[in-house]
C-alpha cells in the first residue's frame, strides 16, 4: 500500500511539474511581459533594463525553474491590469470561491445521493421517471441561464433574494466569511443553487445507474435468497458498494465545481476567483490566468489524492492489490 | 462472436455493422418513444431553420447601418408597445430579435459542429496511434489525456481562448473568434474519443486476423481504417452526439462570459448576455428567447443522445 | 411416508416481451422429500436454474410466476405476501449460486456477512451469532474459522469463498437448500471436495438439496433422484439409478450416450443432432420431436404426460422399454 501511494503522489507532482511548464510558456511566451507592464512612451533603453531585471535574457530553464521557485512561494508576479501582486488578488477572493465551493457541494450531495438511492431502488416508479426526466432538463440546461432563470424568479419578481454580492462578510484576518452574517447566507443561496444544481443531477443519475449495476449482481442475489431485508441490502450492501465510483466522480465533480464557479460568480458578479479570472482572459492577464491555473491544478491534484486516499478505506481489495 | 468476426472480409465489416443497425432496437425505440420523436423534430427544426437564416429572417442583424436605436427594445408584438415588424421584440440596439435568434443559433449550431469535428479528429487520430503502435506514443498521448481529464472541459477552452486572445491581439482576433472558439472547444473534448478508440484498437490489435494482415504486410493504416475504425464507430457515435450538446453549451457560455462572439456578430451565448443586462428592468424577452432556443436545442440533443447511446450499446451506461 | 418437503405442481414461468408472454417453464411439477438430494439436469437454457429462482420466488421482472402451486412443509408459499416470503428465503430455504467469486459482498468481511444473515432469521444476540457463525465455518472445514470471520471475501480461494457461500445458506438451518451449479466454477479437485461437504451436511442435517446442474457426474455421486428437463419441461423424473441405467425418454437417452463412461463402454459417444428450442419456438406435441429419432406422428400433435414406466415417470408417447431396447442391438 505505501507503495502504490507513493506512486500516486509521484504521479501528483509529475502533474503539477506538467502545469507549471504549461503556465510558465503562457506567462512567458504569449504576449511580451515587458510591453504588458510599461507604456508605449518608454524608451527602449529602459526595456533593456527591466528586461535584465526580470530576468528574461537568463537561459529558459532558469527562467522556467525561477517561475516556479517563486510560485512555490506564492509569488505569481504583478497583474498587467490591475499593477498589483497577483498573490494579493487572488488571496483576497479565493475564500469567496471556496465557500460557494463548499456550499455548493454539501447542496449537490445532500440532496444528489439519497435521490440517487431512490430512483435506483425503484427504477419504474412514477416519481422515480419523473425525477430522471427532470434531471436532464438540469443536465442540459446552461449554468448561466439557470442562474439568471434563479435571478428573475427570486431577485426580480419575488424580491426574496439578492441577486448579486455576497452580502456582509465578517472578517477573521485572513479570511473573509459570509458564513456568519444573515445576509451573508442570503446572498449564498442562489449562487450555490446555480452551482450545485449540476453537480446534483450528475450525482443523482451517477448513484442510480451504479444502484442498478450492483443490485443486478451476484452478491445481492445471494443476499436475497438469504433472506435479508431490503433495508439491509440496499444501505448496507448495495449503496456501500456504489461508493467508490460515486466518491471519485463526487471528487471529480468538486474540481469542476471550482471552474463552473467562473460562471457562477459572473452571473451573480460574487467577487471570487472566477470572476477575477474570467476578466484576466478578457484582458488578456497572464499572470493572473497562469496563476489560476496553477492554483487550481493543486487542488484538483489535491481532491484526486484524497479520492484515493478514501478508496482505501471503503474498499479492501484495494489495500491489497494496488487498484482494482 | 468474435471468431465470426475474425474470419470476415474488409467490406462485410460495414456491411454487419449495418445491418446490425437496422435489426437494433434503434429504429424500434425510436418509433416508441414520443420524448425522443419530439427531441429529434425541434432539433431538425431548430437546425434547419438556422441553417436557411438568410433566406427566411425578416432582416440582416449582421448589417449594423440598417439597425436604428429608435428601434430599440420594443416587446414583442402581442404585447403593449409591441411593433408587428418584429414579431418577437428588439434588443438595445434596435435589431430584429428573431433575425438575431436565427443568425445567432447558425453561429452556434456551426461552432458545435466544427469543435465536435475537430475533437473527434483529434482524439479517434490519436486513439487510434496510442492504441495500435504503443509505446512511447501510448504513453505520451496518454499521459497528456489524463492531465488534461484533471481539468474541466469548460477551464481548458477558458484557457486556450485566453491564449489564443494574448498571442493574436485585439484586432487581429476580430472575425477570428468563431475559429478560436472552434479550436478552444475542439482541444477540451478530444481526451474520451482518443481513450475509447484506444481501448478498442487494443482489444482488436490482438486478434488473429490482425495478426495475419500484419503478416501478410497489409499496411497499418489499412488495417486501423478497415477494422478498427468500424468497430469504434457505435462508440464515437454516442460521444458526439453528448458532445455536440456539450459543445453548444460550452460555446454558449463562453459567449455568455464575454470571451466567445461579439454582440457585433452574436451567437445564442451572446443574446444572453446582451439580454441578462436587461433583466432588471423587466425587459424579459432579449434574454428568453435566446435563453429557450438554447436550451431546448441542447436539452434535445441530449435526449437524443441517451436514446442513442441506449439503443446502440446498453453497456455503455 | 411423510409429506414432501417441497412439492411444486404444474408450475408456469412467463416472462413479458415485445411480442408478448414467453413461456420459459411450461407445467413442471415434482416432489422433493425430507433430507433427499433431487438432482435436475438438463441442457443450459432448459429452465433448470430459473425453476430455482422461482422456488424461492426472486423471478425478477419481465419474469413472473404465471401459474402452478409451491408447497414448503405444507405451506403455499408462491402467493405469499413479499416480507412473508423473505422470511421464508433463508429461514426455511438457502440457496447456493454457481460463482462463488461473486456470490459473497466484496466489501464486507464474511464474519459480518455471517452475523448479519443469522440475526435477520433468529433472536440471537451478536456474541451468540458471532458463536454459530464460527461454528459453521468450521462445519464446511474452515481452518481457523475464529480468525478467518475478520477477513474479506478477496482473501478466500474459490474453493474456500465456496465453503463460507454454503455456511451462510446453511445459516440458518433451512429444510431445503437450492444448489445451482454449485461446482461449475470450480476446479475438478475442488469440485469433489464440495461434492463430498454437500454430502455430509444433507446427511448430518437431513437436509434435503435440489441440484441443479448439467454435470450427470455430479448427480450420479450425490442425488438419490434426478429430474431431466427439456425447453422448459420435465422429460422424465425418478431414481437416479433408474434414470441412467434405464432411461426412457429418448432425450434421457440421448444425454447419458453424450457422456463418456456411464454406459457400457463400448457404446460410442453420441451426439443429439440440432439443439434446443429457445422459448417461443418450442414445436407442437413434444418439445422434443424435431430431434427425436423414434417420433411418430402423435408426437407432432399431441403434448405427452409425464407417466410412470417402471421406478421412473417419462413425458413420452414412444418411450425406450426394455425389449425394444434388446431388439434394436
Amino acid at each position: 500500500m505505501p507503495t502504490h501511494l507513493i506512486r500516486r503522489l509521484f504521479e501528483a507532482v509529475l502533474v503539477l511539474v506538467v502545469v507549471a511548464v504549461v503556465a510558465f510558456t503562457l506567462f512567458r511566451f504569449v504576449g511580451d511581459p515587458v510591453n504588458q507592464m510599461v507604456g508605449q512612451d518608454v524608451s527602449i533603453a529602459e526595456r533593456e533594463r527591466l528586461r535584465r531585471e526580470l530576468g528574461l535574457d537568463d537561459a529558459l530553464f532558469v527562467q522556467c525553474a525561477r517561475f516556479i521557485w517563486n510560485a512555490l512561494h506564492f509569488d505569481f508576479g504583478t497583474s498587467y491590469k490591475f499593477r498589483q501582486p497577483v498573490t494579493d488578488l487572488i488571496g483576497a477572493r479565493l475564500p469567496a470561491t471556496l465557500e460557494l465551493a463548499f456550499a455548493a457541494s454539501v447542496f449537490a450531495i445532500a440532496i444528489g445521493i439519497p435521490l440517487g438511492v431512490r430512483t435506483g431502488i425503484h427504477r419504474d416508479g412514477a416519481l422515480s421517471k419523473t425525477i430522471m426526466a427532470v434531471s436532464l432538463i438540469g443536465v442540459s440546461l446552461p449554468t448561466f441561464l439557470i442562474g439568471i432563470l434563479l435571478i428573475y424568479l427570486f431577485a426580480v419578481t419575488l424580491h426574496w433574494l439578492p441577486s448579486y454580492g455576497r452580502g456582509d462578510v465578517v472578517n477573521l484576518g485572513f479570511w473573509a466569511t459570509g458564513f456568519l452574517t444573515g445576509s451573508g447566507l442570503r446572498a449564498l443561496i442562489l449562487p450555490a443553487t446555480t452551482l450545485g444544481l449540476f453537480q446534483l443531477t450528475l450525482v443523482m443519475r451517477l448513484v442510480r445507474s451504479e444502484m442498478l449495476e450492483v443490485l443486478r449482481t451476484d452478491y445481492i442475489r445471494f443476499c436475497r435468497a438469504r433472506g435479508l431485508t431490503d433495508r439491509a441490502i440496499h444501505f448496507r450492501h448495495a449503496l456501500k458498494n456504489t461508493l467508490v465510483p460515486v466518491v471519485t466522480i463526487i471528487g471529480l465533480q468538486i474540481g469542476s465545481i471550482i471552474a463552473f464557479a467562473i460562471i457562477t460568480e459572473t452571473v451573480f458578479q460574487w467577487p471570487g476567483m472566477g470572476l477575477l479570472f474570467i476578466q484576466a482572459v478578457q484582458n488578456a492577464d497572464i499572470p493572473i490566468m497562469a496563476a489560476y491555473l496553477m492554483l487550481t491544478s493543486v487542488i484538483f491534484v489535491g481532491i484526486n489524492l484524497v479520492v484515493d486516499l478514501i478508496y482505501h478505506f471503503i474498499d479492501p481489495r484495494i489495500r491489497v492489490s494496488g487498484r482494482l | 462472436m468474435s471468431l465470426r468476426d475474425d474470419r470476415e472480409g474488409f467490406g462485410s465489416v460495414w456491411n454487419r455493422r449495418w445491418r446490425a443497425f437496422a435489426d437494433s432496437h434503434l429504429l424500434y425505440s425510436f418509433g416508441r418513444s414520443k420524448l425522443v420523436m419530439v427531441a429529434a423534430v425541434f432539433a431538425v427544426v431548430v437546425i434547419g431553420a438556422a441553417l436557411a437564416a438568410p433566406l427566411i429572417a425578416p432582416t440582416n442583424p449582421l448589417d449594423l447601418a440598417s439597425l436604428d436605436l429608435m428601434d430599440a427594445r420594443i416587446p414583442p408584438m402581442w404585447m403593449e408597445g409591441g411593433d408587428p415588424r418584429f414579431v418577437i421584440g428588439t434588443d438595445d440596439q434596435g435589431r430584429d430579435l428573431l433575425s438575431a435568434l436565427l443568425y445567432g443559433a447558425q453561429v452556434s449550431i456551426g461552432v458545435s459542429l466544427c469543435a465536435v469535428g475537430l475533437a473527434i479528429l483529434l482524439g479517434v487520430g490519436l486513439g487510434l496511434v496510442s492504441g495500435y503502435f504503443g509505446g512511447i506514443f501510448d504513453t505520451l498521448i496518454m499521459r497528456a489525456a489524463d492531465v488534461q481529464l484533471t481539468f474541466p472541459a469548460i477551464l481548458t477552452a477558458l484557457l486556450v481562448n485566453g491564449a489564443a486572445r494574448a498571442v493574436l491581439g485585439d484586432q487581429r482576433l476580430q472575425g477570428g473568434e468563431f475559429w478560436v472558439l472552434v479550436v478552444s472547444i475542439g482541444l477540451a473534448f478530444w481526451v474520451q474519443y482518443a481513450r475509447t478508440v484506444r481501448a478498442s484498437t487494443l482489444q482488436e490489435r490482438h486478434k488473429d486476423y490482425v495478426q495475419a494482415a500484419r503478416l501478410i504486410g497489409v499496411p497499418a493504416w489499412k488495417i486501423m481504417f478497415g477494422h478498427v475504425l468500424p468497430n469504434v464507430l457505435g462508440p464515437v457515435t454516442v460521444i458526439a452526439t453528448i458532445n455536440l450538446a456539450l459543445a453548444i453549451i460550452t460555446e454558449a457560455t463562453l459567449s455568455f462570459l464575454g470571451v466567445g462572439l461579439p454582440p457585433t456578430h452574436p451567437s445564442l451565448g451572446t443574446l444572453v448576455r446582451i439580454g441578462n443586462d436587461f433583466l432588471m428592468s423587466g425587459e424579459w424577452w432579449i434574454v428568453f428567447f435566446p435563453g429557450l432556443v438554447l436550451a431546448g436545442l441542447a436539452l434535445s440533443v441530449n435526449i437524443l443522445g441517451d436514446w442513442l447511446r441506449d439503443a446502440l450499446n446498453p453497456k455503455l451506461r | 411416508m411423510s409429506p414432501p418437503v417441497l412439492s411444486v405442481r404444474d408450475l408456469v414461468v412467463e416472462f413479458a416481451t415485445r411480442k408478448g408472454p414467453l413461456r420459459a417453464i411450461d407445467g413442471v411439477s415434482f416432489d422433493i422429500a425430507r433430507g433427499e438430494v433431487l438432482g435436475v439436469v438438463g441442457e443450459s437454457g432448459a429452465g433448470k436454474s430459473l425453476t430455482g429462482t422461482a422456488v424461492i420466488g426472486l423471478v425478477e421482472a419481465p419474469g413472473r410466476i404465471a401459474g402452478g402451486e409451491i408447497h414448503l412443509a405444507g405451506r403455499r408459499i408462491d402467493t405469499l405476501p413479499k416480507d412473508e416470503m423473505r422470511r421464508v428465503r433463508g429461514k426455511q430455504i438457502g440457496m447456493i449460486f454457481q460463482d462463488p467469486l461473486t456470490s459473497l459482498d466484496p466489501l464486507m468481511r464474511i464474519g459480518d456477512q455471517l452475523i448479519e444473515t443469522i440475526q435477520t432469521h433468529t433472536a440471537a444476540t451478536r456474541a451468540q451469532a458471532r458463536d454459530r457463525a464460527v461454528h459453521l465455518l468450521e462445519e464446511v472445514g474452515i481452518p481457523a474459522a475464529a480468525e478467518r470471520l475478520m477477513a474479506h471475501p478477496h482473501q478466500f480461494s474459490g474453493g474456500m469463498r465456496q465453503r463460507v457461500v454454503i455456511a451462510l445458506a446453511l445459516a440458518a438451518e433451512p429444510d431445503i437448500v437450492i444448489a445451482d451449479e454449485p461446482t461449475t466454477a470450480l476446479d475438478v479437485s475442488v469440485q469433489a471436495q464440495i461434492i463430498a461437504l454437500l454430502k455430509r451436511l444433507t446427511r448430518d442435517h437431513g437436509m434435503a438439496v435440489m441440484l441443479i446442474t448439467h454435470d450427470m457426474g455430479v448427480i450420479a455421486q450425490i442425488a438419490d433422484r434426478v429430474a431431466v428437463m427439456y425447453a422448459g419441461r420435465i422429460a422424465e423424473i425418478g431414481p437416479v439409478r433408474d434414470v441412467i441405467g434405464r432411461p426412457h425418454h429418448p432425450y434421457t437417452a440421448g444425454l447419458m450416450g453424450s457422456i463418456p463412461g456411464l454406459r457400457s463402454e463400448h457404446a460410442r459417444l453420441k451426439q443429439i443432432p440440432g439443439a434446443m428450442p429457445r422459448p417461443g419456438a418450442i414445436p407442437p406435441g413434444c418439445a422434443f420431436n424435431p430431434r427425436c429419432d423414434r417420433v411418430i406422428e402423435r408426437c407432432r400433435a399431441e403434448r405427452p404426460d409425464l407417466s410412470p414406466f417402471g421406478h421412473t415417470s417419462a413425458a413420452c408417447h414412444a418411450p425406450i422399454s426394455r425389449e425394444t431396447e434388446e431388439a434394436g442391438r
